[in-house]
């Protein structure tokens, strides 16, 4: 089915039509949220927020809606909402076991060696960086597609795509020039 | 055409995404250039290899799930989830148990556990400041065997009313494996005041691979969320949060005990256990509280969680909390908070940041900066026709400049020969300590040098007037001669913390001894946090050409602490002679 024919139907109060689009999406959003994360239980609640979210903003708008581009726009707020609680829990840590508690829900027992050199790698690049090379070397998107997920120029996903990779080489080759 | 000229090109063309014209520009280049034909091999064979995170293993179907949200029919997801670190901490839990079982029914009489439920609910709007002190224990076993204790102390004083707390913690962390306890080095202690909306935290000691200093007053603002639930007369107002913890809690009197000389009612509260985090396997928890029989006030409470997380690691929670200054509690701000430095929660470095923001940055991080502790180390190598030497210096430097007083401990390792005219530009092997301090410097030579004798101290004349400009005013200078530098702007770090790298190319001779007209390879680089612009370290090197030899030279210097050095000198050392004359010169007997 057409989006524009799904999105129509949603606003006209036809809830499951957008199981189809749940159904379309959940695994590249969780897949995608995932790699942003590092942690599969969380990417699942929160490509379950997408959804819920993607569905109620189409009733709240009659505009034309890129569906994908959506969806990925505002999968990549909630991660960055992760972030911050990440880190203003770390910054008001209480225990010695909070790192623990983020380190064991990094689902690492499915990953490869040559898999976990390279998450391990992505994971020192910048999030705004990571997003970008994500999205393109995982998700297949073009630049163009970046950019309209994100809300941003292709100059900057182009920018932000070549310093990522300068930064993921540097963390994947074993350290930056600079690094002390 | 230079190869950093297409460096934006090129990644944009390994991945396909250029139009006709640069990407004929590029090639062009390619056909001459073989660095970057390398460097595109390169990047097209290790960017690949991202492509394979796209395999996931049996991603679980949420749309059942997300549909019956939709439809409202299904559970939210519970807000408070991806805060289950900070939820199994203290003072949320403090504070659950407080708005439970806080102020019974007045009376010395046997009482229901509905009638301290009803209570609780109904009475908790009289509770507005106290302090509590704990010892929270965490004994964590992994799946190797390999078993981390870690206990904290900590004293809480809350003042529910103006909404203000104030958290003074010491944590220790022992580990051991198979018996054997191995040290280690991750003592700290933090204060943390909440105020507003904003979290101000201070490290006392220092916190391994934090990127906050120790000495600095940092803060940041909380989300709205999160700081509800430090604010706990929200907490008695939102019964989310009690419901999500004690989704109708079994609460049994047990009997009564003293306490700190006070009979108590000790009550048993076992919460429900099944509203709590996926990620976590809970084995149990219980909580018990003591209440004082007369005012009805908590006196004691004892938290247990034991629970297993992904992975299999087993963690052992366990709190015991005292409390008092009941509704007597007052928290001063100190003055410092009104300098802290922001770390903004959804930070992430500008794309594009100009020198001069830099620059404002560092000095106003170096705002009411008043000592320091400086690690270094130094190599410098010499070459000439009369001989090869070198040397390694490794130093710290705890520079006090509020109380006046510098300790140095410096090691020093020199081998090879010189002729004896070049040996004044390396010092000799020694361990050596100084006491710099405003009447007297004191040293100690672990080797005997002329008349000094070996583990020794001997007092020298003193500072008499300022301290060693290169002491007390590293920091102030190199902030001084970042204004007036030439330079240019990279990215590095120091340990796991983003740095701008300064790479100073004009304006640093002062920095440098000898003479500039000898100097030549001269790098001098400045390591700055992105997050708080303060800077982390100096690293310098250059090599001059004098009197036929070559003096190769890289120091290294960071800044491991920001205020809170206090210099304290030994009463021995204090206590240390002058020197012994050297003795006289021997007159030839007369031939």
């Amino acid at each position: 089915m057409e989006e524009a024919t799904v999105i129509s139907l949603i606003r006209a109060g036809r809830v499951d039509a957008f199981s189809g689009v749940v159904e379309e999406y959940q695994q590249p959003i969780i897949r995608y949220l995932y790699r942003l994360t590092g942690d599969f239980v969380t990417a699942q609640d929160l490509a379950q927020d997408t959804f819920v979210q993607a569905y109620q903003s189409i009733l709240k708008t009659n505009s034309d809606i890129q569906l994908k581009a959506w969806l990925y726009k505002i999968a990549t707020n909630n991660a960055r909402q992760v972030f911050r609680r990440r880190k203003v829990l770390g910054f008001i840590s209480f225990d010695g076991h909070k790192e623990d508690a983020v380190i064991a829900v990094d689902d690492t027992s499915v990953q490869t060696g040559e898999n976990m050199a390279v998450l391990a790698a992505l994971k020192k690049v910048p999030l705004e960086q990571r997003e970008c090379l994500v999205l393109h070397f995982v998700e297949g998107f073009k630049y163009r597609e970046i950019g309209a997920a994100l809300g941003i120029s292709e100059d900057a996903v182009r920018m932000r795509i070549t310093r990522g990779k300068q930064a993921f080489l540097g963390s994947y080759k074993g350290g930056d020039s600079n690094e002390v | 055409m230079k190869c950093k000229d297409i460096e934006l090109l090129l990644s944009a063309y390994a991945d396909d995404e250029l139009a006709q014209t640069q990407r004929e520009f590029v090639e062009t280049h390619l056909k001459t250039c073989i660095d970057c034909q390398a460097l595109l091999a390169e990047q097209k064979r290790i960017f690949a290899r991202l492509a394979g995170l796209r395999d996931l293993p049996s991603v679980p179907d949420i749309k059942a799930k997300t549909m019956a949200r939709i439809k409202g029919d299904g559970e939210p997801n519970n807000p408070w989830r991806l805060w289950r670190p900070a939820l199994a901490a203290i003072p949320l839990t403090l504070a659950l148990v407080i708005a439970l079982i806080w102020n019974l029914p007045s009376g010395n009489k046997p009482i229901t556990s509905g009638e301290l439920v009803a209570a609780v609910l109904q009475n908790s709007a009289s509770l507005t400041s106290y302090r509590s002190d704990g010892v929270i224990t965490f004994t964590s076993v992994g799946t190797d065997g390999r078993q981390a204790i870690t206990e904290t102390t900590i004293v809480n004083l809350v003042d529910i009313q103006d909404q203000v707390s104030h958290t003074d913690q010491t944590t220790k962390r022992t580990t051991s494996i198979g018996g054997m306890t191995i040290p280690d080095e991750t003592s700290a202690r933090t204060e943390t005041y909440y105020v507003n909306g904003w979290a101000y935290k201070y490290i006392h000691t220092s916190e391994p691979n934090s990127p906050y200093l120790p000495g600095v007053w940092y803060k940041m603002e909380m989300p709205p969320e999160l700081w509800a639930t430090f604010s706990f007369s929200e907490i008695k107002e939102n019964q989310n949060l009690i419901d999500y913890f004690f989704d109708d809690p079994q609460v049994t009197i047990l009997g009564t005990e003293t306490v700190n000389g006070m009979p108590c009612y000790k009550v048993d509260i076992q919460p429900d256990l099944e509203t709590t985090d996926e990620n976590v396997s809970l084995n149990g928890m219980s909580i018990t509280g003591w209440i004082d029989q007369d005012s009805f006030g908590l006196v004691k409470s004892e938290i247990k969680v034991n629970y297993t997380l992904t992975g299999g690691k087993v963690v052992d929670q366990r709190g015991v909390y005292t409390f008092s200054q009941v509704n007597e509690t007052e928290i001063v701000l100190p003055a410092a908070l009104a300098d802290a430095i922001e770390i903004p929660s959804n930070y992430t470095p500008p794309e594009t940041i100009s020198l001069e923001e830099i620059l404002e940055g560092v000095k106003r991080a170096a705002v009411a900066l008043d000592s320091l502790k400086i690690e270094m180390s130094a190599n410098t190598i010499i070459t000439s026709s009369g001989g090869n030497a070198s040397s390694t210096v490794n130093a710290t430097l705890q520079a006090d400049a509020d109380n006046q007083r510098y300790y140095l401990i410096q090691d020093v390792t020199t081998i090879g020969s010189l002729p004896l005219t070049s040996s004044f530009f390396l010092l000799p092997t020694d361990r050596t300590e100084f006491y710099f301090l405003q009447e007297a410097t004191y040293e100690r030579h672990k080797y005997s040098v002329g008349n000094l004798v070996a583990g020794v101290w001997y007092r020298q004349p003193g500072m008499n007037e300022a301290p060693p400009p290169a002491l007390a005013s590293f920091y102030p200078i190199l902030v001084e001669m970042l204004e007036t530098a030439s330079i240019g702007l990279g990215s590095g770090g120091v340990n796991d913390v983003e740095c701008y790298s300064l790479n100073v190319t004009g304006g640093y001779l002062s920095f440098i001894p000898g003479d500039p007209s000898t100097l030549s390879k001269v790098s001098f680089n400045v390591l700055v946090d992105k997050r708080t612009f303060q800077i982390l370290a100096v690293n310098v090197r250059f090599t001059s050409t004098q009197g036929g030899m070559t003096i190769e030279v890289n120091q290294f210097a960071r800044i491991s602490q920001f205020n809170a050095v206090t210099v304290t000198v030994p009463p021995e050392v204090l206590s240390a002679l002058p020197p012994p004359s050297p003795p006289p010169p021997t007159t030839p007997p007369a031939s």
